[in-house]
């Protein structure tokens, strides 16, 4: 089994944060999300995990993963332009052998499910999607389906047939073919309406091709593209407790629900509810909700030195 | 005259700016520090100017340079490897011909001297400029009798001179210069796995060329954020600097302020700082300060968006 995790992209949406780092490394809940992502498909004991980063992630990526996942393989493959998700996957090529089987996960999805259930269900299909009822299914995927073998997929319809969205996690029993024959088909039929290679277009391919593709529900979702949707999955994972490192100095504060802190960071004299704080941060005499500080920041009460990057705000 | 330009250096010392900028935009007082450069050569009346990049940044600068001086030819070379100064100037080998002039300058090298003095210095093979510095020990410095290059050493533990090099080296045979520069790269010329200048002078040193040493009036250094406040002290000369733009309401400045366009800052009391543009402060009082661009920063604030390596102190 090889896992396939596409990290490309400025994240434009988790301002200042993504100067400094790629999107998945982002702290939430104790830990980063790329652990999270992790945490969802090791279970299926993978022998390689393939990421696909373009020229902004690449220096990144490969420094942090390898420093903090000494015990996972990782390989590489570089997607020179975005071009959608259809052709990030189809970047790992070279990477995906005949015989192979595949589980493909977005990096900014943070998925609850029992992921070891494909070990049975692959028995009687050739690939499954996951997915889940959704209140807005017309900004998604929908996947339609008969006694859940999926019989269509529709992006972003106006008024979609069901509410079954797609969320980025996706396992093919043959992953050579999914990539040299139903990829390469959406590649080779050029790019959509979007300008871009949609990896649901290879599914609409297999479903054509009387591939039994099955749907299968999740326990549920977290979105982490933007600062918002960060700090709700912080609070959801959270469920009011606070995370801190075992050398987090707190001292005279008052630490409300939701608050996860990282290591080596000293708090006096603050008032913190339902925000994340990065490591190796100083705050003094803060009172701070709804909030992410990142790391190596210093923060005192009243200070008149400010050394603030672009896309900072305190409001 | 041809101007050899490499751009270089990470800005691990002027983080949290150096994450969403290349170091070298950096804005200081109304400029940054390539503005100020390319400004500063241009009064040499240059035929082109040859930006050597690395292969990160190209594309950046690419974009940058000609919407910021859409009069100037720019030509722009890679260099693959950064194999030290000596490696980036030989990239701009193609663009150097018979009979021209060329003046090589750092980005981060901005310094207040009238460069007409190389037209009354044409009877030297070149022109090394410096400035006198206190701690000689921190710099490669130069040695000389009646302004001509003796020997250059290389971070002195005795004041064997205390004139230091800045960066920025004229030479009146570009094409016999990259010449140079190729033999040290041929022979392996180098240290601590670089090529330096020191080992270029003396290669030509050898050869009797003549080089002439001309001190600078002020060197501006922007390596470090207490740097990057002190240029900005130095080109402002106490003043206030608005951009378009900028709306002010109710707020007090103190010297050397430069505000960037469409910024609006309301209730401030506001010294010896530097903000960006689109940003806006409410309420503030701030002193020595460097705020980036989009910044929102409200008095009493309780939601915060902060990003690595940001302090308030």
């Amino acid at each position: 089994m090889k896992i396939i995790i596409p990290i490309a992209g400025k994240g434009t949406r988790l301002r200042p944060h993504t100067y400094s780092k790629p999107k998945p490394f982002m702290p939430v809940a104790g830990k980063q999300v790329i652990d999270f992502i992790l945490d969802t498909v090791l279970p299926l004991n993978p022998s390689e995990i393939i990421i696909v980063h373009d020229r902004y992630t690449e220096v990144g990526v490969k420094r942090v993963l390898s420093e903090y996942f000494p015990n996972l393989t990782f390989k590489f493959s570089m997607q020179y332009l975005p071009l959608g998700t259809g052709h990030a996957i189809y970047q790992t090529k070279e990477h995906i052998h005949e015989g192979d089987e595949i589980v493909i996960a977005f990096c900014d999805m943070i998925i609850g499910t029992d992921i070891s259930r494909i070990n049975t269900l692959k028995n009687d299909s050739d690939g499954i999607i996951f997915g889940i009822e959704v209140n807005d299914p017309e900004n998604y995927g929908v996947l339609v389906h008969k006694n859940n073998i999926i019989t269509d997929i529709i992006e972003k319809a106006k008024d979609p047939p069901s509410n079954m969205a797609n969320m980025g996690l996706f396992y093919f029993k043959d992953g050579y073919k999914f990539i040299n024959t139903y990829l390469q088909k959406v590649m080779d039929a050029g790019k959509n309406t979007q300008g871009e290679y949609y990896i649901t277009d290879a599914f609409t391919f297999m479903v054509a091709d009387n591939n039994k593709l099955l749907v299968e529900k999740i326990d549920y979702v977290l979105d982490t593209g933007t600062v918002d949707k960060l700090i709700e999955a912080n609070k959801f994972l959270l469920k009011s407790s606070v995370v801190k490192a075992d050398d987090v100095i707190i001292e005279n504060s008052e630490i409300g629900e939701n608050v996860s802190i990282a290591s080596n960071t000293v708090i006096r004299n603050c008032k913190i509810s339902n925000s994340i704080i990065g490591s190796n941060t100083i705050l003094e005499g803060m009172e701070i909700k709804d909030s992410l500080i990142g790391s190596n920041v210093t923060m005192k009460r009243e200070g008149q030195k400010i050394n603030i990057g672009d896309g900072c705000s305190m409001e | 005259m041809k101007i050899i330009l490499p751009i270089a250096g990470k800005g691990t010392r002027v983080r949290p700016h150096s994450y969403s900028k290349t170091k070298t935009y950096i804005r200081v007082a109304d400029t940054s520090a390539i503005e100020y450069v390319i400004k500063h050569m241009l009064t040499t009346k240059p035929e082109e100017i040859i930006i050597i990049h690395d292969k990160y940044t190209g594309n950046i600068h690419k974009e940058k340079l000609p919407k910021l001086f859409p009069k100037v030819n720019f030509k722009f070379e890679q260099q693959e490897e950064q194999l030290g100064p000596v490696h980036a100037y030989l990239m701009a080998k193609a663009h150097i011909k018979e009979g021209d002039d060329i003046l090589i300058i750092n980005c981060d090298c901005l310094f207040i001297k009238n460069l007409s003095c190389i037209q009354n210095l044409q009877e030297y093979d070149g022109i090394l400029f410096v400035k006198e510095v206190e701690d000689y020990q921190h710099f490669g410095v130069v040695v000389h009798k009646d302004n001509i290059m003796l020997d250059n050493v290389e971070k002195p533990d005795k004041p064997v001179s205390k004139l230091a090099h800045i960066g920025c080296y004229y030479f009146k045979n570009g094409k016999e210069t990259m010449d140079y520069f190729q033999e040290q790269i041929d022979k392996g010329q180098k240290a601590k796995g670089e090529f330096y200048m020191p080992v270029l002078y003396a290669n030509m040193l050898r050869d009797n060329k003549k080089i002439y040493i001309e001190e600078v009036d002020d060197w501006l250094d922007v390596g470090q954020i207490k740097n990057i406040l002190e240029t900005n002290a130095k080109l402002l000369q106490g003043k206030v600097w608005k951009g378009k733009g900028v709306v002010i309401e109710n707020s007090e400045f103190g010297e050397n302020v430069a505000i960037h366009p469409n910024t609006k800052i309301i209730n401030c009391k506001i010294t010896n700082s530097i903000i960006g543009e689109n940003t806006i402060l409410e309420g503030l009082t701030i002193k020595d300060s460097v705020i980036g661009d989009n910044v929102v920063i409200k008095k009493e604030a309780q939601v915060y968006n902060i990003g690595d390596d940001s302090t308030i102190m």
